[in-house]
């Protein structure tokens, strides 16, 4: 009898991590997982979607690596001239890329449901793990993995005695970036799944961004001073603010993990432990959350919204949607299904705040001008999922379209107005947020910008009902996870997208720098009528392309498995 | 003489080099309430799903009340009812908000939608809980909603994929009153089930496929007769349903093939 191995067969051990059965469910998952990709394979589709997830990791890996390239020079430079006090500087980008990365790709990046493994013996460490495995192939921990590798190589090129604490600090510090970009999705997942749970989470976000906008003015406040006063309160101010930041970040985890480098360096050993423990606790703190979350997950924790019995039918007559006809119909359900997504309402915010965060307010015209049409168009990313595959959501239901009398280019028409609709409101909130920040901008450009608008909305909701149709993958509407289908997708329609841009900065840009600007609008109005009939074309074919795709739109998305 | 509410010639799908429908042949009579029988993988499914639009026949015809019906016969669509295999809910909606959904879908006006989905969760027993997202509904519940969606616009022909597959009796029960009320109004319905005792209860014909092949069709009566005279007995014994189907497949009612021996 082998180690682990009843002589009936069944393997037993199931508890520890890496005792007989977890080792063999591990074997288990990853050749279903390879035996999914071969399978998937066997379609055009499949071939596409592979192709589209090497381009995808090798674009971001190139990214990283050149990142990854700038980050190594620093670490070393810093190595050698002795001035390893300055290595914050490189490890907090490391953090805010890691933890960023997954909101700003969050309509690109596909994440795996491993809630359907809790049917089998599998014990909450194996669980755990796994959940951490799959972290591993994000695009943040992709990117953040070859940042850290470049501060590696920089620091042990230019002090090789440093190897083993910078070893051991950077895994300590990308222990913690793991486990706490799981730990926030994880919660995510939870109060997003949930009606209550999402409006205070929504009202958190609100606030977030006006606590942000607030920080603006709030470090500006003495920009209405005369010059050298205002030099010499702002040098002041700006010590004053650097010291207290230094002291805080200091207690931070990149805080930690450069003094623990920086004290290894001088041969301060104990008070390079110290760092590394504090630095350890932090990850240990985040691992607890994430566990505290999954642990509940594993028991069989249910996030579906059933709510107590009520026994008097609800009044729905005379309710503000309830406009007659199939567009009606579909506009109120598509309403209704984006108000009962966490997970949308999350993509439809999420780029506003990343535009918030990550935009720098100086006032000057050139910003304005830059501003406004960079954050329309980046704007429209909270919109992709629902533009390019918005036939992704309905599920089982899908068979309700081809079984009712209604076109499909009914349906996809009054899918399209609810898209104009819920970018006309991302559009008023990045025009607020990009004239708060950056100032009014000239007539010229908002004038290129409105006629850009005019072009590039027919031309992505053209090309997102063809997609929706031809590349429809399955979108489960409570969890921030998309199954199979979602890479080529997500990569064709961000290719789209900057192609739209593209044409935008091509035609603006050289009539600019020839200083007739103002040609601009013009130009894109006649883009314009062109997107226009390309859009009617579409939806005139939709019924015809609906009709030939019927059969693997019903089978990517009314499977259930 | 009533034009056939189905009709089909020379039915066939093919999936790559596998004939999951053979040429099947057969008519229902309007008002007829139709069982379409078959083991596991014998086609049922696909049959009905290209005479509801779901699927392109790969050769055949298919008429439904007398018209060619095609994927873009929306008016034809009008007329019928499906509940297909997945049930085609909308799980994120409440069950009144489909119903509504549904009604509209089909044309009718909102306040014959609004009364439809009232009686409809009335009598399916679904209003109690008008809060709960159909992704929350049981099985049995999602089935009765399926149902109901299928008739809200008062269809004159019905297909059913399996509807009492795990429906409790109480539910069943309600189901097969409706069903029998619409047959009485004139309606055709066309059933798939593996409960055979409700097809027997039910339906008054009967035809069963195997192996993509239509093997046997007719009314009960007609298909008794047939097995009793290949089995060399009287007609005058009552064969099940059961017997019937077993006997037609050539099934064996006997001992497993292999023992499993480890269960």
């Amino acid at each position: 009898m082998r180690d682990g191995v009843m002589k009936d067969g069944a393997i037993t051990g199931g508890g520890f991590l890496l005792s007989p059965l977890p080792r063999a469910q591990y074997a288990a998952l990853a050749e279903m997982r390879w035996r999914m990709l071969l399978n998937s394979l066997r379609t055009r589709r499949g071939n596409f979607e592979l192709a589209a997830r090497i381009v995808g990791i090798g674009f971001f890996s190139l990214l990283g690596l050149a990142m990854g390239a700038g980050l190594g020079l620093g670490a070393w430079r810093f190595a050698s001239d002795g001035t390893l006090q300055f290595l914050p500087f490189l490890i907090w980008p490391v953090l805010f890329l890691w933890q960023l990365t997954p909101v700003m790709v969050a309509s690109f990046q596909e994440h795996v449901d491993l809630s359907v493994l809790l049917r089998f013996p599998v014990s909450f460490g194996s669980y755990l793990l796994q959940y951490l495995v799959y972290g591993l192939f994000d695009i943040s921990s992709i990117l953040g993995g070859i940042c850290l590798a470049g501060i590696w190589t920089g620091l042990v090129c230019a002090r090789p005695n440093l190897v083993v604490w910078v070893t051991v600090v950077l895994m300590a510090f990308a222990a913690f970036n793991l486990l706490l970009t799981r730990m926030i999705f994880s919660w995510l997942d939870r109060w997003l799944a949930q009606r209550r749970t999402r409006e205070i989470l929504g009202m958190v976000f609100l606030f977030l961004i006006l606590g942000v906008q607030l920080l603006n003015p709030a470090f500006y406040q003495h920009s209405g001073q005369q010059p050298g006063h205002r030099s010499r309160m702002t040098r002041s101010a700006t010590v004053r603010t650097l010291r207290t930041a230094d002291r805080i970040q200091s207690f931070l985890p990149p805080g930690l993990a450069a003094r623990a480098i920086h004290k290894a360096a001088r041969g301060h050993e104990i008070q390079a432990l110290a760092s590394l423990g504090g630095l350890a606790l932090y990850a240990c703190a985040a691992g607890s959350l994430l566990g505290l979350r999954l642990r509940a997950e594993y028991r069989g924790e249910s996030l579906g919204e059933a709510p107590q019995r009520v026994t008097k039918p609800e009044e729905t007559r005379g309710n503000a949607f309830d406009f007659a006809g199939p567009i009606g119909a579909v506009v109120e359900k598509e309403l209704r299904y984006l108000a009962r997504s966490g997970v949308m309402l999350y993509s439809l915010v999420a780029p506003l705040i990343v535009l918030f965060v990550l935009g720098r307010g100086s006032g000057a015209g050139f910003a304005a001008n830059d501003g406004l049409p960079v954050g329309v168009a980046y704007g429209f990313l909270g919109l992709t999922r629902l533009v390019y595959n918005s036939l992704g959501g309905e599920g089982a239901g899908i068979q309700l379209y081809f079984l009712s009398p209604t076109p499909m280019r009914t349906v996809m028409l009054a899918k399209n107005l609810v898209h104009l609709g819920l970018f006309a409101l991302e559009l008023v909130v990045v025009c607020s947020i990009m004239v708060f920040r950056f100032g009014i901008p000239g007539t010229e450009i908002l004038a290129a910008t409105v006629c850009w608008l005019l072009f590039a909305l027919p031309v992505q909701l053209a090309a997102g009902n063809v997609l929706s149709i031809t590349m429809a993958y399955r979108m489960t509407l409570t969890r921030m996870s998309r199954d199979q289908g979602a890479a080529g997708n997500g990569l064709l329609s961000l290719l789209i997208q900057l192609l739209v841009f593209g044409v935008g900065v091509a035609v603006y840009l050289p009539l600019a720098h020839m200083e007739h600007a103002r040609l601009a609008a013009p130009v894109f109005l006649v883009l314009a009528g062109g997107g226009a009939i390309a859009w009617l074309r579409v939806l005139s074919n939709a019924d015809r392309m609906a009709e030939r795709r019927k059969e693997a739109l019903i089978q990517s998305l009314a499977r259930t498995g | 003489m009533d034009t056939p509410a189905i009709v089909t010639r020379g039915l066939t799908r093919r999936f790559g080099d596998f004939t999951a429908v053979d040429d099947v042949t057969f008519s229902v009579a309007s008002g007829q309430f139709f069982g379409f029988l078959g083991p596991n993988g014998a086609g049922k499914s696909t049959t009905i799903k290209m005479l509801t639009g779901l699927l392109e026949p790969t050769a055949g015809q298919i008429e439904i009340l007398g018209q060619r019906f095609t994927a873009s016969a929306l008016d034809l669509k009008r007329q019928i009812g499906v509940v297909p295999e997945g049930m085609a809910l909308l799980g994120r909606l409440t069950g009144s908000e489909y119903l509504r959904f549904v009604g509209r879908m089909y044309g009718l006006d909102r306040e014959t939608t609004n009364r439809r989905t009232d009686e409809l969760l009335e009598f399916m027993q679904l209003a109690n809980e008008p809060k709960k997202l159909v992704t929350d509904f049981s099985h049995g519940m999602q089935k009765k909603l399926a149902l109901a969606a299928a008739v809200i616009h008062g269809p004159k022909v019905l297909f059913l994929d399996e509807p009492f597959e795990g429906v409790d009796a109480i539910a069943a029960g309600t189901l097969k009153a409706m069903l029998q009320g619409m047959i009485h109004r004139g309606a055709t319905i066309f059933l798939t089930s593996h409960v055979l005792e409700i097809v027997e209860r039910l339906c008054s014909h009967v035809a069963i496929i195997h192996k993509g092949r239509l093997v046997a069709n007719g009314s009960l009566e007609e298909l008794r007769a047939g097995v009793a005279i290949s089995l060399g007995e009287s007609s005058g014994q009552k064969l099940t349903l059961e017997e019937i189907f077993l006997n037609v497949i050539g099934a064996e009612t006997g001992e497993p093939a292999q023992e499993l021996s480890w269960l």
